[in-house]
């Protein structure tokens, strides 16, 4: 449909004109018909209709991507490079499995029900009751930029707002990387540090894995093993638990991830090796599906949808308490992003004027009393060292990335999170190119 | 041989002007559809996103499929790697 949009339709229309407009001069200058007008009074009308559509065009699309932003970042002062730190591992004497669980638009501010039909977010929020030691980041944000789900796993699990080095000035950016083997290499994201310290981490979504080169970013940041929508029709899946546009059902998800777990946690018995266990959600991408197993009990069905959703994940997280895995295993749940608010999607009038969206999220650490206070309205750079140290590590100034873990009480002074909220921005922003063509370029430690 | 040379410059300038028209045109239309059809399936984005997604040609199973909205992705993206784009 888009090839259709931008390919075919234009060139249509103005192979179209140009046809027209022939058979128009041949018929005049045969003496077919007179022109009724000066023919200066038409060229300057088609010259102005022509000039209107160039401008109206480049503007439409200037605004839509952003290009006045794009070069204000450009010149920016701020470089990432200066702020970005390398998680230091200073201990991992208590490491433990992790599951790490994304919710696909996962945005706490649908868990409103004065601003929404029903709370969306009421069965996994019963699931994980703060009086049981779930415990959670309050106005969770997402940085500006982070509203997809690449820019949310690489914010969350690398530390850095997702750029590419299509921005940078060097003259040779196109030669990184350029036979898309590897998925910010350079950079050290939690797969990396979980590998180097024994763990094996596998990645189950419903989507298809290779999409925004999602596979490529898992496999080159230690996850060892990675199910999606090409594996899960191998699998011999039904039919049903599929939407054509996307991929696997949450409720199939979920069950494929119930029995990953057991065989995950078994290994990690009998071999005393820790594993990471991170799933991707998917019924609640716009347009929504609504699967059989979803009874929509709201007037707009993207309630319920979100709600069937998070019945899934909770029911999840019901059976890892069962089996007592939450003994020894660390729980993170939080939304990939906000959710989208394109022009076609739900909620704007709830949803466009609002003063505080955030992301939903949950952590659990076994063994920690709900007493803990964890940093308030932190962004999604901060979760990487937040999960490093829910697995049980424990980090230099507790920093990794741009962020500060959620459970150090102080932001280190010289730290990107100690910014004043302009010029954080402004760093985030910033396009900080040799910062990221040395990222892009492959492998770390060169 | 003047008067043949203005002739013809003055057919080759015609015949170009009247292609940069065209071209204008379609690169207006190419450039508004893409604008409306961004707007419409992902709202506002940044111009990093548009960069890294557009590679994404699959239209089973995955996310910002922006290459075909993008106004050149449907002459690059097909023959592009993954990651060309960033």
């Amino acid at each position: 449909m888009g090839i259709l949009g931008i390919g075919v339709v234009p060139l249509v229309i103005t192979v179209a004109l140009a046809i027209g407009h022939y058979f128009l001069r041949r018929r005049r200058s045969s003496g077919g018909s007179r022109p009724r007008r000066s023919p200066w009074i038409m060229r300057t009308v088609s010259t102005l209709l022509v000039g209107a559509l160039v401008i109206g065009g480049t503007t439409a699309f200037a605004t839509t991507v952003g290009v006045g932003d794009y070069i204000k970042a450009a010149n920016s002062p701020y470089n990432i490079g200066e702020y970005h730190v390398e998680p230091a591992v200073t201990g991992d004497g208590e490491k433990r499995n992790l599951v790490l669980i994304y919710l696909e638009s996962g945005e706490e501010t649908l868990a409103n029900d004065e601003l929404f039909e029903k709370d969306a977010f009421l069965p996994l929020k019963e699931a994980t009751p703060a009086a049981e030691g779930w415990q959670s980041v309050q106005d969770f944000q997402q940085y500006d930029g982070g509203g997809w789900t690449m820019a949310g796993f690489v914010s969350t699990q690398c530390g850095v707002p997702l750029k590419g080095v299509g921005s940078s000035s060097s003259s040779n950016s196109r030669e990184l990387d350029d036979d898309g083997e590897t998925y910010l290499g350079g950079t050290t994201c939690l797969g990396d540090v979980l590998e180097e310290h024994g763990y094996q981490n596998v990645f189950l979504g419903g989507a298809n894995s290779s999409f925004a080169a999602k596979d490529t970013f898992l496999r080159t940041h230690g996850y060892t093993e990675q199910m999606g929508l090409s594996d899960w029709r191998a699998a011999g899946e039904p039919e049903s638990g599929f939407r054509s546009d996307w991929g696997l059902s949450d409720e199939r998800l979920m069950a494929n991830a119930r029995d990953k777990i057991d065989e995950l946690h078994a290994e990690a018995e009998q071999t005393g090796q820790p594993f990471n266990l991170s799933l991707l959600t998917l019924d609640t991408h716009e347009p929504v599906h609504v699967y059989d197993y979803c009874d929509v009990d709201t007037e707009n069905n993207v309630t319920s949808v979100f709600s069937c959703s998070m019945t899934e994940v909770a029911g999840f997280v019901e059976y890892m308490k069962e089996r007592g895995y939450l003994e020894d295993t660390a729980v993170v749940i939080m939304g990939d992003h906000l959710k989208h608010m394109s022009a076609g999607d739900a909620f704007h009038e709830q949803l466009d004027h609002h003063g505080n969206r955030t992301i939903f999220n949950r952590i659990w650490i076994p063994g920690q009393g709900p007493d803990t206070t964890l940093r308030h309205g932190m962004d999604q750079l901060s979760m990487y060292p937040t999960i490093l140290e829910a697995a049980g590590f424990t980090l230099e100034n507790s920093e990794a990335g741009l962020g500060v873990s959620a459970f150090a009480s102080e932001v280190p002074g010289d730290s990107a999170q100690a910014l004043e909220p302009e010029a954080y921005n402004e760093l985030l922003g910033s396009l900080s190119p040799r910062f990221y063509g040395e990222a892009w370029i492959g492998s770390r430690g060169e | 041989m003047s008067g043949r040379i203005l002739h013809v410059t003055r057919r080759v300038g015609g015949i170009m002007g009247r292609l940069l028209l065209y071209v204008l045109i379609w690169a207006g239309l190419a450039l508004l559809i893409a604008a409306v059809g961004i707007r419409f399936y992902w709202g506002e984005i940044s111009v990093n996103q548009m960069l890294l997604n557009l590679v994404s040609v699959e239209t089973d199973g995955g996310e910002d499929p922006l290459c075909g909205w993008a106004f050149w992705g449907s002459v690059s993206c097909p023959w592009s790697s993954p990651l060309r784009w960033p």
